[in-house]
């Protein structure tokens, strides 16, 4: 038994861990002999919450599938093992002229959990999730079965293991759609902004020539509802080379104790930074769309009662009105968070039946496990997103009541539940979804 | 430099597979892969095709189904060969994933795991050697550092490294007396992780492959005669060869 915990490191369970040599391998026996407990991919564990947890079972880890078997390029399409992490993948593919056209706030991931959480980045209402550009790929089940996977074959599994949350089976390779780019560089401009008013502002205009969007706010300084706004499209001529010093993210997290002095003083950095970018530069895509992975393990900051990240979607107009609530309960809590990551999701759908996104605003924030006061503030937040309509993302949750799952992702769960894996189960499903 | 043809034996290994990314991302024209399962080897060659970045690259796969088997081995050898003299060989089979217990109670299993670990690396070891003998080029064995001293915990599969470890040291005497340029270097690589390790997670700490795969690529590109990688297990093992009988033998190592 091996004891691991997830992103947020809130708690360790041991698990048996089984990681297949090759992508051929068929898997372990759920009731061998010992009984190895039910089944559950581990991807590289970048999840906050329990998705990648199954306490006392067993994890397939899929860290020795990392080969990328094909890139065709007149295709514009990849067939990577489930294992590779997004990061080798976009290094090579920038090469070639290519890139993922979805890829969330890190590349630390795997390709298997991008497809089990339905990852989605700051270009949702261009390119929707990852799922919406995933051609097809292998399942392996625990009765023995391989199963090929795509919107004409298999295609309720299809959709059911794209934001299955490993619940479905164990994805070996995948062939995925890319898209092309002229090189490594965004041309980027950051904007703040003093109210969620200016931000709806932004966003309204922004969200038409401006391929990525996203804002950081701030929940404890100032009047509330402040921020930078974030907008970049690829730079698409291939000439365009920036010489010398790279102008890369100018400020990291520091490295330190999350209390509310260092809080207030991140933000209030971070904010006076960069809000003086307002003109357009160039950044080299990493920098741009991964800024916390130049900060190894940046989650031990946390200390040893971990974290939890909180992600709601909250749909349509109203949606803004359920943010600002948002903010108010926690500028009144006094559980700051270091920073909120808002963004607009547009209306591209997904073929995963349990995906996240929905058209609305998407609300993200980090907060110190502090127990019952982090507990408490939580479910006040619940009942804002519950009577708004919305839900929260299964990759960050590690705590939210079943019954606002339920409300949240309601008539899906059914038709989910039919392609479940019998011999599969993680923390999360057991707590929400009773098997 | 770039290599023009590569030759990697147990191609399916994580570290020599890691190896070989790193010499496709530089460049190298062309591999031959060596490896007992068709479908695993060809996927790693598709891999490197994936990655390299070399035009016209090529990269095909010999299957051997007996690594330990004379004739086999020979015959392999000479068709890759007749294809042109290879000029970087690494040989990379080899397994410790059966206890020393295990190994020690069965005659079939001791006898097994010495033919995969020593003999066999040896017998591809030579076959290249002897028609690479005229050029300069390079032969690299994976050996470990179990092979520097006998211990409890692993002397089988250290008997079959170390067996290795003298074969190469011959080797290199025999090309410095008869005036060859063919380079032939040994790996010694210390606890990595890999599918042969995967079971240590959590009790042992491991090195990351690829760092351990750069330290390998740097180091047979300056032909060092024997690469200690990660580099500190180069003086743990020193400690450990010096270190006497009286101490040695109450340490559970
Ligand atoms: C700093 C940071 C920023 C992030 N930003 C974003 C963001 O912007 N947008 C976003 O959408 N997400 C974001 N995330 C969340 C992250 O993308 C997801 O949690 C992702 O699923 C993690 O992938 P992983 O490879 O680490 O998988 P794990 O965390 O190990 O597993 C995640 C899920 O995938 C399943 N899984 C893994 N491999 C397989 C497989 N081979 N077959 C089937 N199922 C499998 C697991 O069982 C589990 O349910 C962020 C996370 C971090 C740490
Ligand atoms: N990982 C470590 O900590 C470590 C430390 C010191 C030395 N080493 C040495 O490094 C080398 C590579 O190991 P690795 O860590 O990369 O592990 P690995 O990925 O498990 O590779 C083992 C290789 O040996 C082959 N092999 C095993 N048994 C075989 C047999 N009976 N016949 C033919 N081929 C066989 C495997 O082929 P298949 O794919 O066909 O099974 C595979 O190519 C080995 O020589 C090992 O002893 C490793």
């Amino acid at each position: 038994m091996v004891e691991f915990s997830s992103w947020g490191q809130l708690y360790k369970a041991p698990h048996r861990l089984y990681a297949p040599a090759h992508r051929f391998s068929p898997l372990p026996s759920v009731t061998g002999d010992p009984p190895g407990g039910k089944l559950l991919p581990w991807g590289n564990g970048r999840s906050y919450g329990d998705a990648c947890l199954n306490s006392h079972g067993t994890l397939i880890w899929s860290a020795f599938l990392d080969s990328i078997l094909d890139i065709d390029p007149a295709a514009g399409t990849v067939r990577v093992e489930a294992g590779v992490l997004l990061r080798d993948l976009q290094r090579l593919l920038v090469t070639r002229g290519f890139m993922l056209p979805v890829t969330p706030g890190t590349q630390e991931i795997t390709v298997g959990g991008a497809i089990a959480s339905d990852v989605h980045c700051k270009n949702h209402h261009r390119f929707g999730t990852f799922g919406c550009h995933v051609l097809s790929f292998t399942l392996l089940r625990s009765d023995g079965q391989i199963l090929e996977c795509s919107p004409d074959s298999n295609s309720g599994y299809f959709r059911a293991t794209i934001g299955g949350m490993g619940l479905t089976g164990f994805v070996t390779e995948a062939t995925l759609k890319l898209r092309k780019v002229s090189g490594s560089l965004i041309r980027a401009e950051y904007h703040k902004f003093a109210s969620l008013d200016e931000f709806c502002v932004l966003a309204r205009d922004s969200g038409k020539d401006y391929e990525h969007t996203v804002a950081w706010t701030d929940c404890i300084s100032g009047s509330g509802g402040r921020g930078i706004f974030m907008r970049g499209n690829h730079e698409d001529d291939p000439k365009v080379r920036f010489a010398g010093r790279s102008l890369g993210f100018p400020f990291t997290p520091p490295v330190s104790l999350v209390n509310g002095l260092s809080l207030r003083m991140f933000n209030a950095v971070y904010y006076w930074l960069n809000s003086r970018k307002s003109k357009p530069f160039l950044i080299n895509y990493d920098k741009f769309f991964y800024p916390l992975d130049a900060v190894t393990n940046w989650n031990r900051i946390y200390g040893p009662k971990g974290f939890y990240q909180y992600q709601c979607v909250v749909p349509g107009k109203d949606g803004m009105e359920a943010v600002r609530e948002i903010q108010k309960l926690i500028s009144r809590s006094g559980e700051g968070s270091f920073l909120g990551v808002l963004k607009t999701f547009g209306d591209m759908k997904s073929p995963g039946i349990l995906s996240f996104p929905m058209p609305g605003f998407t609300y993200a924030l980090d907060f110190p496990n502090r127990g019952t006061k982090t507990a408490k503030l939580f479910a006040d937040l619940d009942a804002v997103v519950r009577n708004a309509g919305g839900r929260l993302y299964l990759a960050k949750d590690a705590r939210q009541p079943r019954e606002l799952f339920e409300a949240g992702y309601g008539s899906s769960l059914e038709e989910f539940a039919r392609y479940v894996d019998p011999g599969f189960s993680s923390d999360l499903s057991r707590r929400l979804m009773g098997f | 430099m770039k290599y023009r043809k590569i030759v990697i034996v147990g191609a399916t290994s994580f570290i020599a597979h890691n190896c070989a990314r790193l010499w496709a991302e530089q460049g190298a024209e062309s591999f031959t892969l060596v490896g007992r399962d068709v479908e695993r080897t060809t996927s790693v060659g598709q891999d490197l095709r994936s990655r390299s970045s070399a035009e016209g690259f090529k990269v095909s796969c010999r299957q051997v189904g007996d690594f330990c088997s004379p004739g086999e081995v020979e015959d392999a050898v000479r068709e890759i060969c007749g294809d042109g003299i290879p000029d970087l060989v690494l040989i990379a089979q080899g397994s410790s994933a059966e206890a020393n217990s295990e190994l020690t109670a069965s005659s079939g299993k001791l006898s097994a795991s010495l033919a995969l670990n020593g003999i066999s690396p040896l017998l591809f070891a030579q076959a290249f050697a002897n028609r690479m003998q005229d050029g300069d080029g390079q032969i690299v064995i994976v050996g470990s550092v179990a092979g520097d001293r006998g211990r409890a915990s692993n002397y089988v599969y250290g008997a079959g490294k170390s067996m290795v470890d003298t074969f190469v040291q011959g080797m290199r005497h025999y090309m410095a007396l008869n005036g060859r340029n063919l380079e032939v270097s040994l790996i010694k690589p210390g606890p990595t992780f890999s599918p042969m390790t995967a079971e240590l997670v959590g009790s042992m700490k491991l090195a990351d492959v690829r760092s351990v795969a750069e330290a390998i690529v740097a180091g047979v590109r300056r032909r060092k005669k024997v690469i200690y990688v990660p580099f500190k297990w180069r003086i743990i093992m020193l400690i450990i060869r010096l270190m006497p009988d009286f101490i040695f033998n109450r340490l559970k190592i």
